[in-house]
Order: structure tokens, then sequence, then C-alpha cells
């Protein structure tokens, strides 16, 4: 018992300090603010000129859109890269507040962040939807206080968005198929295709973009074994692995670059990693550009990669939630980052609008 | 004299269950695709398997206390980060000798919170999760990291043709076998789970066993992620991510009960073996991905019901037992 009271004395002071270190903070702040009141107030013209300072400041803060950003998870590049343009552009035309909050991968987090934004009076707000579904009541609420939504990375059909800025996950993957059947020798292949997630909206599309696109081409020569990832890594590999136990593939079709090292290991591991040009070499393509799909394309493995261009989507959401806040009608209500392959010969003359290239401080 | 064991006491061992499924869908696999009984093959899924087999040793001595710990995907997580982190200070041996060490560190504050504070062991591990999730991250940034070749030695090693995974998981599976049955420290592990209360009256150092527990699980999740970032060779902010569950899941299937007092190591690493079959299954046969989820549910849903009939024929015979000592009596 008494070591009990002990724990929970020791645990109420702990909370006390820190109680108080936060007010003695927000203290030191206020003290300082009537400080500088009382100085002010010693010189008239002074205090004078300071009010109308204030009042000029106050008139430029009130005149800047605040946007609220409701985020899925702050531990991927990508996402990152997505808002780049967002911050850059509000930081330089300095007429946007910007409050941004990550749900850490938790919808119920989401929702909450998400109604706690709209109660903010933030008059746009910026959403990538962790679900589809659970963000509709969220959306329903933004919608009846009249702010208008704004979806990036991932769609959502609701009455209250906007402006959707994201990929074509359908037509990318569309992409990675039309390239091997532009390599098909027309003999009998299997291709390995690896499946994201099942319950990501994306991870469904690219599926579905790569097989519709080989079955509809008439090349029945070609049979596409699926590799299950659901985006993870060790999934990635695991798989791989037993799927070449059976088959040798002709080709990889990896539909996240970040499961490039999974495929290769895999591919070591069967001795089929060979580089391009030699007699056994595998066709490998991956779509997004995440690391390493650069550094496998220098290093001379990988065949075709198409990069989705991150870094032109905040630009756009910029523009877009500018003129919403402004109460415009926005010429078109999505944007569709303009995936593009890049072959090896291109590589260094595209590097310029190779994310993974252009941001390389940001990946470490 | 004890003559080998009766089929009778064969079918009263807790693992059996998941021994009858493993075999079972071992033989589907062997009669429909000819390439699985391949030694590579086999060598892989045991390659595969090891990190969770491994996680699920350390895990099962908590379960046996009555207690769960869900923060062992995060220690992994956390340990390679920190190896990451490392790689270009230390010496390849004093990396993974810190990394288990701070595994332990992970398993002692885990063991505190849970045995000494009394938090409950779901709370005071969460806790742990969010907290080492979060040094993860701070460790390596938002960005995919590549695990330097040096540090992947133990992952990608292999003798012969076995791969040192295996020979790990093997080695910590026969190791806690031993430690759960044939030591006092795991009599009162098991005794602990069976009756916390009677084991404090016993005068059993409750809180000194469920924390070595802990500290057993730390190490064991720490030497996951050192084979992890060997295997896989990357790591990101998503790695290990809901492993936990996956572990969990692996132990009960191998026959050790929830609410603690009733184990088996050797049930939890056959239950780690069944799930990678399951999956070694699924892309052999060339499942197509929607039909996955659901073979994979069908499949535990089989284990589980072989485990829920041989302990509900186990309890029948006992209660039999027990009858006809009364009515003898």
């Amino acid at each position: 018992m008494k070591r009990k009271r002990l724990v929970s004395v020791l645990a109420l002071a702990a909370l006390l300090v820190g109680l108080t270190a936060c007010s003695s903070a927000e203290g030191t702040e206020a003290e300082s603010d009537s400080a500088a009141a009382e100085e002010t107030a010693e010189d008239a013209a002074a205090e004078d000129a300071a009010a109308d300072d204030a009042a000029t400041e106050e008139a430029g803060d009130t005149d800047k859109i605040v946007v609220g950003v409701s985020t899925d998870t702050a531990t991927t590049v990508f996402r990152q890269v997505e808002l780049m343009g967002l911050y850059n552009m509000a930081e330089e035309n300095g007429d946007m507040e910007i409050i941004e909050l990550n749900a850490d991968n938790d919808t119920t987090t989401q929702a909450t962040q998400f109604r706690s934004l709209i109660d903010q009076g933030v008059d746009v707000i910026v959403c990538c939807a962790l679900d589809q579904d659970a963000i509709l009541s969220s959306y329903d609420y933004a919608y009846s206080k009249g702010v208008p939504i704004i979806n990036y990375d991932r769609k959502v059909e609701h009455e209250g968005v906007k402006f959707t800025a994201m990929y074509d996950s359908y037509s990318d993957a569309k992409q990675l198929a039309e390239y091997l059947l532009s390599v098909d020798d027309g003999e009998e292949h299997t291709i390995f295709l690896t499946v994201g997630s099942l319950a990501d909206p994306n991870g469904i599309a690219r599926r579905e973009g790569f097989l519709e696109t080989i079955e509809n081409s008439g090349h029945d020569n070609l049979k596409v074994t699926e590799i299950m990832t659901d985006w993870d890594v060790d999934m990635c590999l695991t798989n791989m692995q037993n799927a070449l136990q059976v088959e040798t593939p002709w080709a990889v079709a990896n539909v996240s670059a970040h499961m490039d090292a999974s495929c290769y290991q895999a591919l070591e591991e069967a001795g089929l990693m060979i580089p391009r040009g030699e007699e056994g070499h595998v066709y490998y393509t991956s779509l997004s550009g995440e690391p390493p799909a650069v550094a496998y394309m220098e290093d001379g493995y990988t065949d075709m990669i198409f990069v989705i261009p991150a870094d032109t989507a905040g630009e756009q959401i910029y523009n877009a939630a500018k003129a919403l806040a402004n109460g415009e009608e926005l010429e078109s209500d999505v944007f569709y980052m303009p995936t593009f392959g890049v072959k090896p010969e291109e590589l260094e003359e595209k590097a310029d609008e190779i994310w993974t290239i252009k941001y390389e401080d940001l990946l470490g | 004299m004890n003559k080998g064991l009766s089929m009778k006491q064969i079918f009263s061992r807790n693992w059996i269950a998941v021994a009858i499924g493993n075999i079972l869908l071992f033989l589907v696999l062997a009669v429909s695709q000819p390439a699985f009984l391949q030694i590579t093959n086999i060598m892989n899924i045991l390659a595969q398997c090891s990190l969770y087999g491994i996680m699920s040793v350390g895990m099962t001595f908590v379960i046996s206390t009555g207690g769960i710990d869900i923060s062992v995907g995060m220690t992994a997580f956390f340990t390679m980060t920190l190896m990451w982190r490392l790689s270009s200070m230390l010496p390849v041996w004093l990396i993974f000798l810190v990394a288990i060490l701070m595994g332990c560190v992970v398993g002692l504050f885990n063991g505190v919170m849970a045995a000494v504070l009394n938090f409950p062991d779901m709370i005071a591990t969460l806790a742990s999760m969010s907290i080492l999730r979060g040094v993860g991250y701070l460790l390596i940034g938002s960005a995919q990291k590549f695990v330097p070749d040096e540090l992947r030695v133990i992952g990608v090693s292999r003798i012969g043709i076995i791969p040192v995974p295996m020979i790990i998981m093997l080695a910590i599976a026969v190791a806690g076998a031993f430690l759960l049955s044939n030591t006092r420290f795991g009599r009162y592990v098991l005794a602990v789970g069976g009756n916390k209360n009677s084991a404090i009256f016993s005068g059993l150092n409750v809180v000194k066993i469920r924390t070595g527990a802990y500290v057993l699980c730390g190490a064991c999740a720490a030497i996951g992620g050192i084979v992890y970032a060997g295997r896989v060779g990357s790591i990101s902010p998503s790695s290990c991510n809901g492993y936990e569950f996956t572990v969990i899941t692996a132990v009960v299937l191998g026959g050790t009960k929830m609410s603690g007092g009733k184990s088996s190591i050797v049930g939890s690493v056959l239950g780690c073996i069944f799930l990678y079959l399951v999956e070694n299954a699924m892309t052999m046969l060339n499942i197509s991905s929607y039909y996955q989820t659901l073979a994979r549910a069908l499949l535990m849903l089989f284990a589980i019901s072989i485990d829920t009939f041989t302990t509900y024929r186990n309890d029948i015979s006992v209660r039999k037992e027990r009858r006809k000592r009364f009515l003898e009596f």
C-alpha cells in the first residue's frame, strides 16, 4: 500500500511539474507582453505607433487564408513531398496560414483532428483520407459548416470535395504493363506482379490497371503471378522467394519502388539478378520512383522506372485552396500528377524532374 | 518404467493441434505442388519464419505468466533503427550486443511497469510500443534506410544450405523449451500464470518472475530485429508494424493459453511455421490475391478448430478419469 501511495504521489508530482513548466513558459510570454505594454505606456507617441503597427499586423493576419491539413501519416517522404509545394508557396506569398495535424495512421484520430480543424474556423481543409468511408462523416461536417474540402493522394467521393490532387494508380500501372508489352517477344513468359494492400484503393487500382492491360492486350503468351505484399517489404521478400521456387519470371513489375530491395534480394538469391543486356536478365520495372529505384537503375539492373512527380501536387493544392477561400470557381476539380517513364539512358537528362534526386537531402 | 509416450499422452500435448495442421498442410502442398518439397523451399520457409519464431519464444514466456507484450514489433523496429544509427560508430559484434541489451532494457521497462507498478500489461506495453516507435522515427527520419552489408551478416548467411536465422531460431527455441520445462524459473512462470494468488501465497517472487519474462521477451524481440534487418536489408518507418499480432497468433495457435499457466515453446515455433506454410501455399498455388485473405482466414479457423477439438477431448477424458476416481473412492 505504502509503495502504491508513493508511486501515486510521485506521478502526481511529475504531472504538476510538467504542467507548471508549461504554464510558466506561457507565463513568461505573458509577463514579457505586459512588461512591453508598460514600457509603451510611458511613451504615448510610441504607444500610438505600436497600436497602429499592431492593427496593421492584425489586419494582415485576418487577410491570411487559414488552411487546415489533415494528413494520414508523417512517416512517408512521399507524403511530405506532396505537400512541399503548398508550404513553399504559402511561405513565398505570405498569404496563407497552415495548421497541419497528423493522424498517425488512425482513422478515429483523423476524424477527431478533422473536426477540430473545422471548429478552429479554417477557410479550406486539405485531407489525405486514411479510409475513404470512415472519413465521410467528417466530410459531412465540413460541408455543413461550408468549408470546402481538397483531397490529396487518395480520392474520396463527396459533394463537399471541390478539388483532388492525386495520381492515377490505374493508368500508372497500365504504363508498367505497356512497357512490358513493348518488349514482349511472343514466347511464353511469366511476369511477377507485386500487389499492394487490397484495403487501399491505390493497391486495388494498380493491380487492376496492370492485369486488365495485359489481359486486353491479346498477348496470351504472358502469364501473371501475383505477389501479395500488403505494401510490406518483408512480406514482399517472403512471397517473392516462395514464387521463385515454382517459376522463373521473365519480368518483374513492382507497383511501388519502396519494395525494390526485397524483389532484388529474392532475385539475387535465385541467381536471377543479372544486369541489363546479359543473358538471363529479368526485365524489371517499378512505379513511384521512391528509393532505391534510381540506384538499381544506375547499377545496371532496372529497365524502366515510372516516377510519380509528388512535388507537383503542392502548388496545385495551394492554388485551389486560395481560389476556394476567395469563393472562386475552379477550372478543374482534379489534378493528376503526371507520371512519367525513365529509361536508363534518360536518367541524367531527367534528373531534375525525379523528386528522389531533387530532394535527396530529405531522404537522408 | 516409462516406455515412451502413449498415443493418449501424445494427443494430450497442447501443441498437437498445430502439429496436425502443419502435417496436413504439408501433405496437401507436397501433393499439389512438387516444387514444394525442394530442399531450398523448405529452408526458405524455415528462414522466413525464424523472425517470428524467435519473437514467439519470448512471447510464450510472457503469455505463460498471464501477461501480454504488444511492444515486440516496435522493440524489433527500435533495435534496427539503433543498429542503423550505430553502424558507422561501433564494430558489428558490439552493435549486436548493444541491440540485445537494449531489448533487455525495454523488457525490464515493461516488466517494471506491469509487475512493479501494476499497470495493466496491455496498457504498459502499448505505452512502450508508442515510445519505441517515436524514438525509432527520430533515429531514422521518415525515409527508408538501407542496412549496411556488415550488419546483414546474420540475416542472410547460411551454413551449408541451412540459413543462420533458422539456426538461431532453433537454438533459442531449444533453450527456451529447456528453461520453461526443466528449470525452477520455468515452473515458476507457469505457476504465476496458472494462479497468481496461489503463487504469491506459496512465497514466489511474482514481480521478479514476471519481470524476468518481459526481459526475455525484449531480448528475443531485439534478436528478431537483428534478423529482420539482415534479412530484408532495409528499414522503413512501417517496418515491423503489427508484428506483435502475428507473434501472438502463432503462440496461441501453438497451444499456449492466453490466460497463462499452460504453454509450449515447441507449439509456438510450430505456430510460426504454420503461418508461413500458409503463406507459401498461397503463392505456390498462385491463388488470386483476393482469395488469399479468405483462404488464410479459413486455414487459421481450421487450425483453431483442431485445437478446440483436442482440448475438448482432453477435458472429457480428464472428467471421466476424475469421475472414475471419485466413484472408486
